[in-house]
């Protein structure tokens, strides 16, 4: 039981940091926090074997904050290049967070995987 | 191709021993025995020979139905070179290729520039534009003047040097990358949908490695960031004519960028589904069958914390696939409606 839950903190305990370090701006304790989680996913047995699954749906919900940041970020520099329309900045902050999560997804999977060599997860067949 | 022609997706092997050859085609994925006779009938056919020239000491009608066996075996293709046509969009083959090891060898090479130079040659290209003055070294003041005359022609002749050369780079680097790893490539053609653009048919099922399987999938946007890094050089060594250099290699990074984004039938989806380990024929299928089958995401639930997340995992990709189309649509709609 105690090892279950010591599990599951040690997978959100660098989700929480990465989650505040994002809101704090802290650059150096968002790398912190980073290494943390690839750490985190190494360590914890509910990620065994399927550690690029685990990083996938957890720098998902980790990178929430950054990527509203960032996105409202590039709204400003298109309201400031195209338009100050209320409706094109409406549709350009979701397309931005979108394209910034597939980025983010794609890198950090990749360094995921260079880190967990051929490790892939098994799916369920129904 | 007006007459049918032996199918460059197959690989055939004799069976020793028996007048038969196996034959394995790996694009439709299937597999037959064929007699020496039918195989070599079926070597004859280039697609440029009327076939019923080919078989003297037979009757049309028996050449016919001969060719009607080998077509349905998918030993010979009688499709005059289109793959598809209709909703599915309209497919041509341009070029039939075959695996040799000099090409295998050329390819190597080519995956380890993708894989190695991509980047310092764009960052050069950038840093060569952002430096013009330094690196001329060349006057072409005469195309200059000739480009300048023609503007709204020079702008969409560079506009289209930059999409069909990427393009074209795009895929010769993904193929590229298979062969360097013991895939197949067998055919690069072109394809007319909503966007036109090229293809390429290749069977990476003998690559076993995940990364490897990734850099087949990213070697297209590599070969897309090489191709801008030198059409940046070269905008900074020719400044006459670096502007429209400058925006086909835009064209390129902007190729790049949507190749990237998680939107069904990109690089970029196809990567992500590599990275959660789903990037087979049936992954796609199987991510539809868990989240729209009630027994199935029970069946998830039960499997804890583990079943939670894939059930999860799923959720955001078939998010980002079919968000993605709609915010680009609607996107490029409000643009329109700003410039207009």
């Amino acid at each position: 039981m105690k090892k279950k839950l010591t599990d599951k903190l040690v997978l959100i305990c660098p989700v929480v940091a990465l989650l505040l370090s994002t809101c704090m701006k802290n650059l150096p304790l968002i790398l912190l926090s980073l290494a943390a989680l690839y750490a985190g996913i190494s360590i914890s047995s509910l990620s065994r074997k399927q550690e690029g699954l685990w990083l996938f749906v957890l720098t998902g919900i980790a990178t929430i904050p950054v990527n509203i940041l960032l996105s409202l970020r590039v709204c400003e520099v298109s309201e400031y290049m195209w338009s100050e329309l209320l409706l094109s900045k409406l549709l350009f902050f979701p397309l931005s967070y979108a394209v910034l999560l597939s980025f983010e997804e794609i890198t950090l999977g990749l360094l995921g995987r260079i880190i967990w060599r051929d490790r892939d997860p098994s799916w369920k067949e129904e | 191709m007006r007459y049918p022609f032996l199918s460059n997706w197959i690989v055939c092997k004799k069976i020793p021993g028996r007048d038969a050859y196996y034959v394995r085609d790996y694009v439709l994925d299937s597999r037959c025995l064929i007699s020496v006779e039918q195989m070599r009938f079926a070597k004859k056919l280039d697609g440029r020979t009327d076939p019923y020239s080919l078989y003297r000491g037979k009757s049309r009608s028996e050449i016919r139905e001969l060719l009607e066996e080998l077509d349905l075996l998918g030993v010979i293709r009688c499709d005059h070179g289109v793959i598809s046509r209709g909703r599915d969009g309209y497919k041509r083959t341009l070029i039939r290729t075959k695996d040799t090891k000099a090409k295998k060898l050329l390819a190597g090479l080519l995956n380890f520039l993708l894989l190695f130079f991509c980047v310092p040659v764009l960052i050069t290209g950038i840093y060569v534009f952002c430096n013009t003055s330094f690196w001329m070294c060349s006057d072409l003041s005469f195309i200059e003047v000739l480009l300048r005359k023609n503007r709204i022609v020079s702008i969409v002749l560079f506009y289209l040097i930059g999409i069909a050369g990427g393009g074209a780079i795009h895929e010769m680097s993904h193929a590229a990358a298979c062969r360097a790893y013991g895939g197949r490539v067998f055919e690069y053609g072109i394809a007319l949908g909503i966007f036109p653009g090229f293809y390429t048919l290749l069977d990476q099922s003998g690559i076993r490695s995940g990364m490897k399987r990734i850099q087949v999938y990213a070697a297209g946007t590599e070969g897309n960031i090489l191709y801008a890094g030198f059409l940046l050089i070269l905008s900074g060594v020719f400044p006459g004519i670096g502007n429209y250099l400058s925006l086909a290699a835009a064209v390129n990074l902007v190729m790049c960028v949507i190749n990237m984004i998680a939107m069904k039938g990109t690089d970029g989806s196809k990567i992500l589904m590599a990275l959660i380990g789903l990037d087979n024929v049936e992954g796609y299928e199987k991510l539809d069958k868990l989240t729209q089958s009630r027994r199935a995401r029970r069946m998830l639930k039960n499997e804890g914390l583990c079943g939670h997340v894939q059930l999860t995992a799923c959720f955001i990709i078939i998010l980002l696939q079919k968000v993605f189309p709609v915010l680009l649509l609607l996107d490029i709609v409000s643009w329109i409606g700003v410039f207009s």
